[in-house]
């Protein structure tokens, strides 16, 4: 079940009922098992990996805690951290890891195959083993306190909103509030339900009426002309943008409802006038987790200008690798930390572009560069799609000419009604969410007068159920990792 | 007794499902309001009083829009003598709707030939939301013959885009943008057929059809089709109606796998029902690019010519 799963509008309000007609204290339960039922819709088996995770967390930080030996507590990290790992390892990158040493043989004209495991990779899993090894990390660095509580502590691993696709949470964000006397908050809630409306536009206005162009230019790049290439890379990144920020706006919105209260993941990411400024705007739980849990311990910016530059290489292209076990991620990853290398040596010189008119765009085209290489399903797929951007250039103005050329040129065999939804849909988005960002929209909401307010809701979710593209089985992209 | 937080919730959730309700009444309204007089849709009703009207002998053609496209009555009856009713209207509408509106018309001493698309083995019976959902705006007597728990589903998932689908064809009546589509009440003759000039040519090209068609047909029918399609099929026979079976039109220059799925269609189905059931086999059913009109199973008007012909050749019966 997800979000956009017709049965998550039976499962949502039943959770509701059911949470706020249990006494306080007993409202742990009634989202733990929600939680798991929620995950182990897609897969009853899923829940046991879950649980394994939960266990061997709890147990490892609790020993952790009680013990004053330094070897013993670095051992328990280890014994978490080897278990987290070690999962993901076999189910994620094992196969990943064993093909690429077989294409190595092949290249040396070995015939040898390495046996790969027939896994199915439980949806989210990047997500909530990054949640729980936090958890042990903060407790072994004594950033937080061990709970003693696991049904709470298997509720923080699993919290329904956020379990397949964030945002990652922090022990110290997180876990006490399942401590905490969450009554229902009528203006959390009212927030919340903002937060959900708006997160289904993103993803069923503009991402899902989005996919068909990006789909057809990327399965077929040479049926296309550069320009059109280059469109649809651009359009690339609002999918995934408002595919992944959806989702995030619905999981936030949610435990908003609920009582509880997420970490912002977004913030107008391509309104950036620098990469650097991307990533602080990007994924900002997942950023922050490998800031905090990758780069720092590396050493940061605390060494030579060497070292930091390597270390921001490798934390990106962990980050690369974190997203799928694909070269294409670690390559997507690794020219992420080259332009942030390149960035920081300029900075050094004195050379900064400041946001501006013309910072804003350059980021966007340099991001979108990236997002070839993620999109596409093999690296010589992306070098390929970028090689051929400029090169129907000619074909491209030729065509205007004609209207029956043009509409093939500009994709438009794939949906012109959607294709132009959903770029009314980003025009819109990024205007709300400016005028979002300097609070404008909140406080108009909250002076209207209450017909004014109900009415602009019917509206919205008139027009949500107009534009969106409800036709086909678009998942959500991030819920692969 | 609520508590005060209970109240509180109860006060937000009446809220957010009076605005709920308040958004539905407005869709539902417009989607009223928006009601095509001369919907295909229609064709069923008048495909009904069609069954009421038809004497004995008759044959009465059963299966999707494939069936009300692709066969010509009109040609049957001139050279056999036999009435026709022609109750193809969608192959979405799904077997077990075809089974509750059309099979209690037929009694003893009628003829039926299914004509099974495609689609109407590897959907579910139950049927696409899309077109259910057409259907019981257009046909509302027919609400009881569709609603069970799997149509709901199917139909509220259905609702966004049927609904897109009206506005746009609202916008294109206030443009005065006139509907070229054979799809429509008025184009259904007194058989059942859809039958317009338009039908002279084809109007997809050879490669968008060895396209379509490739992602056309499924090796498996539906388990639950398959056992719907021989349920049916006994009930009539048990009434004393002779029913054949014959095949969907399929792109000769078709490519190798959808070819060896049909191939495998007609093995599953060749193993379901008797031998004597069919009429003549898919190899005796496939036809140039050029005989279709704008999908892989709906044959212009050259083309249906030829599959009734064949049919008439191929069918044991004579008046």
């Amino acid at each position: 079940m997800s979000f956009v799963d017709i049965r998550f509008l039976v499962f949502f309000p039943l959770v509701l009922i059911a949470n706020f007609l249990t006494p306080a204290r007993f409202r742990w339960i009634v989202l733990l098992a929600a939680s798991y039922f929620f995950y182990m819709s897609w897969k009853p088996e899923y829940g046991l990996i879950l649980l394994a995770i939960t266990v061997l967390d709890f147990v490892s930080a609790l020993m952790i805690g009680k013990s004053d030996s330094h070897a013993k507590r670095k051992a328990w990290l280890m014994v978490s951290l080897v278990g987290n790992i070690g999962l993901l390892f076999v189910f994620k990158y094992f196969n990943f890891i064993f093909d690429s040493i077989s294409s190595v043989f092949h290249a040396f004209g070995s015939d040898t195959s390495l046996p790969l495991l027939n896994l199915l990779l439980p949806i989210g899993i990047s997500f909530h083993v990054f949640q729980s090894i936090s958890y042990t990390i903060d407790v072994y660095m004594r950033r937080v306190e061990p709970v003693n509580h696991f049904g709470k502590f298997a509720l923080y691993v699993a919290f329904f909103p956020q379990l397949v696709a964030g945002p990652i949470e922090r022990p110290k964000t997180l876990l006490p509030q399942f401590f905490e006397d969450r009554r229902f908050n009528p203006e959390l809630a009212r927030r919340g339900a903002h937060l959900m409306a708006w997160g289904f536009f993103k993803k069923l206005v503009i991402a899902d009426n989005l996919a068909p162009l990006v789909n057809a230019a990327f399965a077929t790049p040479a049926d296309f002309p550069g320009p059109t290439l280059a469109l649809a890379a651009a359009l690339f990144a609002y999918q995934i943008y408002c595919d992944f920020s959806g989702y995030t706006d619905i999981a936030r919105g949610a435990a908003n409802i609920l009582g509880y209260e997420l970490v912002l993941n977004f913030n107008r990411p391509y309104a950036s006038g620098s990469v650097g400024e991307f990533w602080k705007r990007w994924h900002i739980s997942l950023s922050s987790w490998f800031r905090d849990y990758v780069y720092i311990p590396l050493g940061g910016n605390r060494g030579s200008a060497s070292r930091t530059r390597s270390n921001l290489l490798a934390t990106f292209l962990l980050s690369g690798l974190w997203h799928g076990a694909n070269w294409t991620y670690v390559i997507w990853g690794g020219i992420n930390g080259v332009y942030l290398v390149i960035e920081n040596a300029l900075a050094k010189r004195g050379i900064t572009i400041g946001k501006s008119l013309f910072s804003v765009p350059l980021t966007f085209i340099l991001i979108c560069v990236t997002w070839v290489f993620f999109r596409a399903e093999t690296v010589s797929g992306a070098v390929s799609i970028l090689a051929r951007i400029p090169t129907g250039i000619p074909e491209f103005l030729s065509s205007l000419t004609s209207i029956d050329a043009m509409r093939h040129v500009l994709a438009m065999d794939y949906g012109l009604q959607a294709l132009l939804i959903g770029v009314l849909g980003i025009i819109f988005m990024e205007t709300v969410d400016f005028f979002r960002s300097r609070g404008i929209v909140h406080a108009r909401l909250s002076t209207a007068s209450a017909p004014a307010r109900y009415a602009l809701y019917v509206a919205f979710a008139i027009a949500l159920v107009c534009a969106g593209s409800f036709g086909g089985a678009h998942q959500f992209i991030y819920f692969q990792f | 007794m609520l508590t005060q937080e209970q109240k509180l919730f109860l006060r937000f959730s009446c809220k957010a499902i009076g605005l709920a309700l308040v958004a539905f009444a407005v869709v539902a309204l417009l989607a009223l309001a928006s009601r095509n007089s001369d919907s295909y849709a229609r064709s069923l009703a008048k495909k009904e009083s069609l069954l009421g009207a038809t004497a004995a002998p008759r044959l009465i053609v059963m299966g999707g829009s494939g069936s009300a496209i692709g066969f010509d009555s009109k040609l049957f009856k001139e050279k056999t003598g036999v009435n026709v009713v022609n109750t193809g209207v969608f192959a979405g509408f799904g077997l077990r709707f075809i089974e509750r509106v059309i099979v209690p018309h037929v009694g003893k001493g009628d003829i039926v030939l299914i004509l099974p698309e495609y689609e109407l083995l590897h959907q579910p019976p139950g049927g696409d939301g899309h077109i259910l959902l057409e259907t019981v705006l257009e046909n509302p007597s027919h609400v009881v013959d569709i609603l069970n728990p799997h149509t709901v589903v199917a139909m509220t998932r259905a609702l966004p885009g049927w609904f897109r689908g009206r506005l746009e064809s609202i916008a294109h009546k206030i443009s005065g943008k006139q509907s070229s589509s054979v799809y429509s009440l008025k184009n259904v003759n007194a058989f059942g057929d859809i039958d317009s000039p338009l039908l002279d040519e084809s109007i997809i090209s050879p490669e968008d059809m060895a396209k379509a068609t490739e992602s056309f047909i499924r090796p498996q029918a539906d388990s639950g089709s398959l056992e719907t399609l021989v349920r049916m099929t006994a009930s009539m026979k048990e009434k004393g109606v002779k029913v054949f079976i014959s095949w969907a039109p399929l792109l000769e220059s078709a490519p190798t796998s959808t070819m060896q799925a049909a191939q495998s269609r007609e093995a599953e189905l060749r193993k379901a029902f008797p031998s004597s059931t069919f009429v003549g086999s898919q190899k005796d059913f496939m036809y140039p690019a050029g005989l279709f009109y704008d999908a892989p199973t709906h044959l212009n008007d050259a083309g249906r010519t030829q599959r009734t012909q064949k049919i008439i050749k191929l069918m044991p019966i004579r008046p």
